[in-house]
């Protein structure tokens, strides 16, 4: 994560979760959570965050003639192609 | 195979999907931001961006994965914000989203014209097939 400001969190309980998940991750032996896409929703979440989580949910858990399977795999095949790992 | 989903169908995960779009454009282009929110409009379209923010605008859009710490300085340094900064890099990849989705629409809908011409002729073909077989009858 680049800028300070979303990495570490702006509001007090974003700031004592995304601590909480570090320390966690520290205990459990992963010191890359929690990933940017979790700081990145939950910066400003007004602006971005929450309406994002709402669209993301429908698309891959909401009603729809594809599984959750399929979805997610095509997820996975897009973010493939973006060198992405989410 | 099954059957490719029509693109306009207006059923309603489609709806709830356009719905949801449009409260997240909302939210990020029109609520008050720390960026002006007709730069963050000109951001999702990639025209006119002002000159500072225009190599971020492309690496952004074309490959994210190549944005460095050095291009994130370089704006910090322009003067830009933290927060500008974000607010200027969730526009252009809703833009840039947006962009494809549209074109993998827009693809859809030709694979399904092309499939229906297919089908077509196959009938008229076995149409013709069924026609020589009546004439050599006679």
């Amino acid at each position: 994560m680049r800028l300070p400001k979303v990495a570490t969190g702006q509001r007090l309980p974003h700031k004592a979760l995304l601590s909480t998940i570090r320390l966690l991750a520290l205990v459990s032996g992963d010191p890359t959570a929690p990933p940017d896409i979790m700081r990145t929703v939950l910066y400003r979440p007004e602006l971005f965050g929450r309406p994002y989580s709402d669209l993301a949910h429908a698309l891959l858990r909401g009603p729809s003639d594809w599984s959750v399977g399929e979805r997610e795999l095509f997820a996975t095949f897009v973010s493939h192609l973006n060198a992405c790992r989410f | 195979m099954r059957d490719l989903p029509d693109p306009d169908e207006p059923h309603e995960p489609h709806d709830l999907y356009a719905q949801r779009w449009r409260r997240l454009e909302d939210a990020l282009l029109r609520s008050s931001g720390t960026l002006d929110a007709g730069v963050r409009a000109a951001l999702t379209t990639g025209r006119e961006i002002p000159e500072p923010l225009a190599l971020y605008v492309d690496k952004v859009t074309r490959h994210a994965y190549r944005v460095t710490d050095d291009d994130v300085w370089a704006l910090l340094a322009a003067g830009y914000s933290q927060d500008q900064i974000f607010e200027a890099t969730l526009s252009v990849a809703l833009g840039a989203a947006q962009r494809r989705l549209r074109a993998g629409l827009e693809a859809l809908r030709t694979a399904r014209q092309g499939s229906a011409t297919s089908e077509t002729g196959a009938a008229q073909a076995t149409g013709a097939a069924g026609e020589d077989k009546v004439e050599e009858k006679e």
